[in-house]
């Protein structure tokens, strides 16, 4: 079903999720400890958007496709001019034969709809509203949360329901198979930092301070390829890429904390921009070896989504709808289902929601944090 | 000047007469031809023409001797091939400071034409950067053959400065150049008719490349030339000036970079499926930490030589953080941090350096490590490994039930022809296997706990950082510096008739708060340095009936 007209019934009934008031300011306590205190640091050297894999949900629509197939008629009727132009190097002329790009401007043509995946699926996450969501129960931002791995309830993850029909998400999909190269981290683009500052209690088990990072540049590899562990990584020197203090807790061996508001730059190939969460929390798992695995689940805000798969650019070349046509969607299909699917954060004037819950999986390894002051005061 | 240097050569393989006159009176052995290596080569260079002119190619390697390159250095020659590579360094080297982009700012004067000879300049340029790559005055007749020579290849070429390369190219590839040729004369003392002392260059140079691993300045050159060093007032002025001048941290390290064996960093590869953190930029750091760590305690701070093996002090770059599990501020270049009291690092030993170089490519070596540490820090002897070791035995298998290096090694308490040599060197080898092939800090090997409890010669000691200490308080530790480093300020291997003169030096070294420039000093002035033992005759016999067949 094309989720425009799924939307439409849907609006009247969305409720309020994603609320401003889960994002708290650090207590004076939380700052305090966070200025002396026991301090770890971490370098993720995994990122990937959860892509479920044992039961990723049904899409009995099919996937959706992209807009040379939706336009097929009109591809074709130029297609070899198109291909003339190309060889003889005028890019530009070729370019202008095609239909209007939606992937700069995704109002100059009509919605030409989104399939997504509405069905059940099992998907790692983090119940973000603390709300168990049905559509059914309507209300602002409605949504049908899905079940996790272990039978968790309430897990939020709008953003595989936004995605989850193109075949470019899929497993083993392109954007899937991209994620596992971990080329974002490791081909010379930025890493996330995390650090942890003991409030109380031990490390195996207590209150901490935590700050998410951007790294300053690339990381370092080892012969292997992999992220080198116990490396001082700098901090990037824009705080536009330093989240808030927040605070967390290690229990049991499982790491909580957030939600914190956090812009983390992304660099890779021929994508460079950040995303930007809202209401970001981290479970992840403390292992024996001094590293981490879990989940980053936060709300993405949905202008920077669409910026986020629209601004793509090798050198002056504007590679978006490239993009969406590799991965298997249509920017306006998208751009247009995007409110419909965002669960967070609803305008205070319109009551529209403005963010989508997603979960990114993660791995992190120690690390020391270092911060654009520290090495102002190193140099010599 | 032929005669004089093969009584040079040939007074190295004379017997020594001793003299137990103790420390001042103390002769001191043969003097020697001593090949540049290949940093006091480029040394050389760089004070004559400054760091912008580029020094490539191959060098002679090295030889070490006695674990000394520096005595290694007056046992080698020349070859054909090592030759053509100093001629192609040299012909390198005259190009550049005559091309058009140095000519104007290196040479001290320009011709009145660039297409034709100019004597008169090329003789001022030939005396002036003669003497200093020669490290003395240039005789007429060597200005005079370099000058027509110069003069011809201009005419020939229409291009004075084709000539004037010919010129410093045959400087740059000059036995008096490549070689440090010492020369001793007589110098009789009531009671010792036989003294012989270096002459007064011969001196000023051994000096310098002491001091500073590098040729003596223009000043120590003309103390010598005017006799000024005979006098040990003038002596000790100059080698005073030279202990002050920045230049003295290039001489200390150049001697340690000889006595831990540092050259070997250029071989040094690791088995990367090991020890996949490891790579070049990391050994080159490791090198450096050590040597930059080493001279700011013993130069620029003036410390206790013993204090390095306690010292938590480190200098330190992004790339080796890793190793030591330590933050590091600076994103390039060096800072410098103290490891906090509860780091299980302190000191010299327990550097990724030594750890690194003595290891194997996928295994660290308590043996490797326990050796270095014996010969180069306590001047003891370790005998090579038999031939027929069965090293099957110590093959690094997680399977196996030998699980860590002590287990491995407890296999040689049954063999008989084994156990001398590794209780000597395992014991302290064994303190540092918490440091693994390169140097990582690990607590376990193949699953099993590393226990690095042993001892020193009698001592025990839990830890590296006990080893450190032991070490640091060993009797043995200022006595073996003394003897390396007057082993090294001499380029050989003392003679019996100085044995007195290093319990002197012993004893001032002690005296003097183990401080390495003074050490130096009291090394530069004494008897044994400045003075040398007379050939022996029958050398000269030998040499007579070679050339007779």
């Amino acid at each position: 079903m094309r989720l425009l007209i799924l939307a439409i019934g849907l609006i009247p009934l969305l409720w309020a999720c994603g609320d401003e008031s889960a994002t708290m300011a650090p207590t004076a306590e939380v700052i305090s400890a966070a200025e002396e205190a026991d301090v770890r640091g971490f370098v993720f050297n995994y990122w990937a958007y959860e892509i479920p894999r044992e039961d990723p949900g049904e899409c009995p629509d099919g996937f959706n496709v992209t807009e040379e197939e939706y336009l097929s008629d009109e591809y074709a009727a130029v297609s070899d001019e198109v291909k003339r132009r190309y060889e003889s190097g005028d890019r530009e002329g070729a370019l202008s034969l095609l239909p209007p790009d939606a992937c700069k401007d995704p109002l100059v043509r009509p919605d030409p709809g989104h399939l997504t995946l509405d069905g059940p699926a099992t998907v790692a996450g983090i119940d973000l509203d603390g709300k168990h969501s049905t559509l059914a129960t309507g209300g602002q931002c409605a949504h049908n949360d899905f079940i996790g791995p272990n039978g968790e309830q309430g897990i939020d993850n709008q953003h595989w329901r936004l995605m989850g029909c193109v075949s470019g998400y899929r497993p083993n999909g392109l954007f899937d198979r991209l994620f596992n190269t971990n080329s974002s981290i490791l081909e010379n683009g930025y890493a996330t930092l995390l650090e942890l500052k003991l409030i109380e209690g031990t490390r195996e088990r207590g209150r901490v301070s935590a700050r998410l990072f951007t790294s300053a540049g690339p990381v370092s590899k080892d012969a292997n390829g992999k992220v080198v562990r116990d490396m001082s990584q700098l901090v990037h020197a824009d705080p536009t890429y330093h989240s808030a203090v927040f605070e967390g807790e290690i229990k049991d061996g499982i790491f909580t904390a957030g939600p914190v508001d956090a812009k983390l730059r992304f660099k890779v190939q021929a994508i460079d921009n950040h995303y930007w969460f809202r209401d970001l929390r981290i479970r992840a798992e403390m292992l024996e070896d001094g590293s981490m695995k879990g989940v980053l689940a936060g709300y993405w805000d949905i202008d920077n989504f669409f910026d986020f798969i629209t601004e793509v650019y090798i050198g002056p070349i504007h590679l978006g709808r490239a993009a969406a046509n590799n991965i298997g969607y249509m920017c306006a299909g998208v751009y247009h289902a995007l409110p419909l699917m965002a669960d967070g954060h609803p305008d205070p004037e319109t009551g529209k929601c403005t963010s989508l819950s997603t979960v990114i999986r993660f791995e992190a390894v120690p690390a020391f944090v270092i911060q654009p002051d520290q090495v102002a005061q190193a140099s010599r | 000047m032929f005669k004089n240097l093969q009584l040079c050569i040939l007074a190295l393989f004379t017997v020594l007469i001793g003299c137990d006159a103790g420390d001042l009176t103390s002769q001191g052995g043969p003097v020697a031809m001593k090949r540049l290596t290949p940093e006091q080569y480029k040394n050389a260079v760089e004070d004559l023409f400054g760091a912008t002119i580029d020094v490539s190619g191959r060098f002679e390697p090295d030889s070490r001797r006695s674990g000394l390159n520096a005595i290694g250095t007056s046992l080698v020659a020349v070859t054909p091939s090592g030759f053509e590579q100093y001629e192609a360094m040299a012909r390198s080297v005259a190009a550049q400071v005559t091309s058009p982009e140095h000519r104007h700012d290196l040479l001290p004067c320009l011709p009145k034409s660039a297409t034709a000879p100019d004597d008169a300049c090329t003789e001022t340029i030939v005396r002036s950067f003669g003497q200093q790559l020669l490290r003395r005055p240039l005789g007429d007749d060597e200005i005079r053959v370099r000058v027509e020579a110069a003069s011809l290849a201009a005419v020939i070429h229409s291009d004075f400065y084709i000539g004037l390369e010919l010129a410093l190219s045959s400087l740059l590839v000059a036995p008096d150049f490549l070689f440090r040729i010492e020369v001793a004369e007589p110098a009789p003392l009531p009671g010792r008719p036989s003294r012989l002392r270096l002459s007064d260059l011969s001196l000023a140079v051994r000096l310098s490349y002491f001091l500073w691993n590098r040729g003596p300045d223009e000043a120590l050159l003309a103390a010598a030339v005017h006799g000024k060093l005979k006098s040990q007032e003038s002596l000790a002025r100059e080698v005073d000036r030279l202990l002050t001048s920045e230049h003295l941290a290039g001489g200390v390290r150049a001697f340690f970079e000889d006595l831990f064996l540092f050259d070997e960093f250029n071989d040094l590869g690791k088995d990367v499926t090991r020890y996949p953190l490891y790579n070049n930029r990391m050994a080159a750091d490791a090198r450096e930490q050590t040597l930059r760590f080493v001279v700011n305690h013993l130069v620029t701070q003036r410390a206790d030589y013993r204090e390095l093996f306690t010292s938590r002090q480190l200098p330190i770059t992004r790339s080796l953080g890793p190793l030591y599990g330590v933050p590091v501020y600076s994103a390039e270049g060096w800072e410098d941090m103290v490891l906090p009291a509860n780091h299980p690092r302190a000191g010299l030993l327990s550097q990724a350096s030594f750890a690194m170089l003595h290891s194997h490519p996928g295994r660290s070596s308590p043996t490797l490590r326990g050796v270095f540490l014996r010969e180069a820090l306590l001047c003891q002897v370790v005998p090579e490994a038999p031939a027929d070791v069965d090293f099957s035995l110590f093959v690094q298998d997680a399977d196996s039930i030998h699980k860590t290096a002590r287990d491995r090694l407890e296999v040689h308490a049954n063999e008989a022809s084994c156990r001398t040599c590794h209780t000597l060197t395992d014991p302290i080898g064994l303190g540092l296997e918490v440091f693994d092939g390169i140097g990582k800090y690990r607590t376990h090997e193949n699953g099993a706990l590393i226990d690095t409890r042993s001892h020193l010669d009698g001592r025990s000691f839990a830890d590296p950082v006990e080893l450190g200490q032991a070490f640091a308080e060993s009797p043995l530790i200022g006595p073996c510096l003394v003897e390396n480093l007057y082993r090294y300020a001499v380029g050989r291997e003392h003679t019996n008739g100085e044995r007195a003169l290093l319990r002197y030096l012993e004893t001032r070294f002690t005296e003097t708060g183990y401080r390495l420039p003074d050490l130096m000093r009291e090394i530069a002035l004494s008897e044994g340095f400045r003075t040398a033992s007379p050939p022996k005759e029958v050398a000269f016999e030998a040499d007579a009936k070679e050339e007779e067949t």
